[in-house]
């Protein structure tokens, strides 16, 4: 029982949780891109591997602002980051499909 | 509605404009809740752009490709429903009402079902063509 007293406030815990959420999330994004990527280079359409590479740059790079800039906000706008995470994965989707329509064509 | 002093300005208003703020813990779960299904939707376009990888590395059957393509668009839609889902949820707990049921679960389990008899059917019939 001895040691610091928890000089956190109620919601740091919850919060955290969250953010890392978000963490495992851009991972996740980014990681689909490159698979995607490589991929597309190995089908021989360096395009999709170009735009694979460049939706998974600008997801890394939104979940670092969103790190330094929003953690933890009593006035959080989760819709504002949940909203384009969707639009990332539906991105993806959208070129995961066409990487298959291609292999398929082929 | 928030407790705050200036005009509540967040968006969506069809969730921001009903109702009060609920306990931050619960808004704070829900988001994690939409990332989870954002996530599951992740995995299954990842899964798709994997086995069509996979389909042209090997030089397999066009119905693999055909698997991968119905996994990216489902994929996508479960991302889409992550959307529907959280503003469902974050709607409901506003106005102190019953959270809805997560109507993408039973949907989700038989795709998942249907995914993997479709693959074993595959490797099935490869397996007896060789």
């Amino acid at each position: 029982m001895t040691g610091e007293p928890d000089t956190r406030v109620p919601h740091d815990e919850p919060a955290e949780r969250t953010a890392l959420a978000w963490q495992r999330t851009a991972l996740g994004v980014a990681l689909g891109c490159a698979v995607l990527a490589l991929a597309a280079l190995r089908q021989g359409d360096p395009t999709l591997a170009v735009v694979g590479v460049l939706l998974g740059a600008t997801t890394v790079t939104g979940a670092v602002r969103a790190r330094k800039g929003r953690w933890p906000r009593p006035d959080r706008r989760p819709w504002g980051m949940l909203a384009p995470g969707a639009g990332a994965v539906v991105l993806l989707a959208a070129l995961g499909l066409a990487a298959s329509v291609l292999g398929a064509l082929r | 509605m928030s407790g705050r002093d200036e005009p509540d300005a967040r968006r969506p208003r069809s969730v921001y404009g009903v109702g009060s703020d609920p306990d931050v813990r619960y808004s704070l779960a829900n988001e994690r809740t939409a990332l989870a299904w954002l996530r599951t939707g992740l995995g299954l376009v990842a899964g798709g752009i994997a086995l069509t990888s996979f389909a042209s590395f090997a030089d397999l059957s066009v119905l693999l490709d055909v698997v991968a393509a119905v996994a990216c668009v489902g994929g996508g839609c479960l991302a889409a429903y992550a959307l529907v889902a959280w503003r469902r949820n974050e709607r409901a707990m506003r106005l102190g009402r019953p959270l809805p049921p997560p109507s993408a679960l039973p949907v989700i389990v038989v795709g998942i079902v249907a995914f993997a008899a479709l693959v074993g059917a595959y490797a099935i019939w490869s397996g007896s063509t060789r």
